[in-house]
């Protein structure tokens, strides 16, 4: 049966069922349940949660965690996550896999409590230093996000990378019926991990350091074939646009619900418009795109934010075809009518 | 009179809230506004003060923080400006946060609020898992209890899926609130649904008062 669920709930849920058994925060709305659900879930299921001193004990927690083979989530908003950006760079650099959940609010510096989206740079682009990407996974729905959650664990262990789960804050606070999601057992390889090898194995070493010079550019490169071999695999995007339909609106999390219902108000006015909305955004679906069908004649971007995803839809467009953009910022969000007249108003 | 109402975590207070507000505003031969205080410190999103603009063109007056209704910020900056309005009997619902938590803070209010006529209603909804039973409903009116310092009065009935309600979720409800209620010796006050729900089922309902409405006050169509 379903239950109704808010979203930062059932993310806990979701990833507790995928056997995270480790959880390192700090408080920061919009997220607070999260460290609150996993302070009062996580050790009935023989897990460990520690409320740490700050954004840069947590993630550094998840790393000791990581490094044990154990499966370890993190949360925060815009300016935690911000925060996390040096461990999440030393995880990379080490190879460990993590879930790092993302549910970002307004900014820049402080900003404000309410949903924005101005955090798709710092997803998919990173703060940290050095050669790097992050599985950047991006639902639009509750139960998506319980999926997409357990996804995750998965990805980050298949290819020893961390993995982020970004949500803008109107998907953690708001509720929605759901269902815990079935669980396929995982067969992951962790004989690397640092968890005591009774004399039984050579010593494991979990470290980013490497000081010579052809050594580290040889591990840069295996990292970059792995997320070769990530774009080729993991790439999701779901694509609602039709033949005939002459606009495509891209929009991902909160703003594809809205996006929706601007498109049966088009429809209404005899407007054919598709959603394009891509869930994973590193890597991005650049190929879809290329690939639209050849009856859309422009394409607006709908984003919590003054245009960031829009630069990897140019990329994936190429200058195929006309890109207009419609954002909101400051946790302000738009409503169906509003995005519907501004896609009427660019034919 | 004094209407306080708390709940779980998501089952639909401000919801209920609003609702009775917008019926008890309804009634033309009023002295004065409805008022509802939004002492609701736990959650940052979906809070009574949110609709206040709106409420204010039906006749509801919204006393959320004393930083003008402010939906940006989490502080617990709360307008007291609601006590004045409950010494004088006029109509004030009292919009508390979920649990526990959120409930403690009419404790600071109590002397005020039970030295004129009130009703306590806790707002049930088992499709929420911590009260999914009438044993663990019962569980909550109780520990409610004990962290006010108020009794419960009654219970609302608010089975709800949000959008995806259906009339089977509010007689599943009623069934369990029910019992939940029979064990608390408590009477169903309230039961909150979709007028075509209502038009399905109303002669089924088992409750004093029943409070229709067309469209979700606090859920915009995409939410």
């Amino acid at each position: 049966m379903k239950i109704l669920m808010k979203g930062n709930e059932a993310i806990c849920d979701a990833a507790i069922k995928a056997g995270c058994r480790a959880f390192f925060g700090y408080p920061i709305t919009p997220q607070n349940e999260i460290p609150e659900y996993m302070a009062a879930k996580l050790a009935d299921s023989g897990g460990v949660f520690v409320q740490a001193e700050s954004e840069v004990a947590a993630i550094n927690m998840v790393y000791g965690a990581a490094a044990a083979g154990v499966r370890v989530m993190t949360s925060s908003s815009s300016p935690g996550i911000a925060l996390k950006q040096e461990g999440v760079s030393y995880l990379v650099g080490a190879d460990l896999p993590c879930v790092i959940v993302s549910v970002s609010r307004s900014g820049p510096g402080l900003g404000g409590i309410l949903p924005a989206q101005s955090d798709y740079f710092q997803a998919t682009r990173g703060g940290g230093n050095g050669d790097y990407y992050l599985p950047v996974y991006a639902p639009f729905s509750i139960q998506e996000a319980m999926n997409l959650v357990v996804k995750a664990f998965d990805v980050a262990d298949e290819y020893r990378t961390p993995v982020m789960v970004l949500l803008d804050g109107m998907l953690g606070q708001m509720m929605e019926p759901c269902m815990l999601p079935e669980i396929k057992a995982s067969n992951y390889d962790n004989s690397w991990a640092a968890n005591g090898n009774s004399g039984k194995r050579p010593r494991n070493t979990i470290t980013s350091l490497n000081l010579k010079g052809e050594g580290l550019e040889a591990m840069n490169i295996r990292r970059f074939k792995t997320y070769d071999t990530i774009k080729e695999k993991e790439i999701m995007v779901d694509n609602r646009v039709q033949d005939g339909d002459e606009v495509a609106i891209v929009a991902y999390g909160t703003p594809a619900r809205i996006a929706l219902n601007a498109i049966e108000m088009l429809k209404e006015q005899g407007i054919k418009a598709g959603l394009v909305r891509p869930v994973t955004l590193w890597p991005f679906p650049y190929d879809t795109f290329q690939n639209l069908t050849s009856s859309v004649k422009r394409v607006v971007v709908c984003e919590l934010s003054m245009g960031q995803m829009i630069d990897d839809v140019k990329i994936g467009l190429a200058g195929k075809l006309p890109v207009s953009f419609y954002g909101r910022t400051g946790g302000m969000i738009f409503e169906p009518e509003e995005v519907a007249a501004y896609v009427k108003s660019c034919i | 009179m004094t209407r306080i109402v708390t709940g779980y975590y998501g089952s639909g207070k401000t919801e209920f809230c609003v609702n009775l507000a917008l019926d008890l505003a309804n009634d033309t031969g009023r002295k004065s506004p409805v008022v509802i205080a939004d002492l609701d410190i736990i959650n940052p999103y979906f809070r009574s003060r949110e609709a206040a603009d709106r409420l204010a063109d039906s006749g509801v007056v919204v006393m959320g923080d004393h930083l003008d209704n402010n939906t940006g910020q989490d502080l617990p900056a709360l307008s007291t400006a609601f006590v004045s309005k409950i010494r004088k009997g006029e109509d004030v619902i009292i919009d508390l946060g979920g649990g526990e938590l959120g409930s403690r803070v009419i404790s600071a209010f109590r002397d005020a609020v039970v030295a004129m006529p009130y009703d306590f209603l806790c707002v049930l909804n088992p499709f929420r898992p911590d009260t999914n039973n009438a044993e663990k409903m019962a569980d909550f009116v109780h520990m409610i209890g004990r962290t006010t310092g108020i009794s419960v009065t009654g219970v609302v009935n608010n089975g709800h899926m949000l959008h995806d309600t259906t009339v089977g979720h509010i007689l599943y409800s009623q069934e369990i609130v029910g019992v939940a209620a029979e064990m608390l010796k408590l009477p169903i006050k309230y039961t909150l649904l979709r007028n075509d729900l209502y038009g399905q089922i109303g002669k089924q309902l088992i409750s004093e008062n029943i409070l229709t409405f067309d469209k979700l006050q606090m859920r915009q169509s995409w939410q």
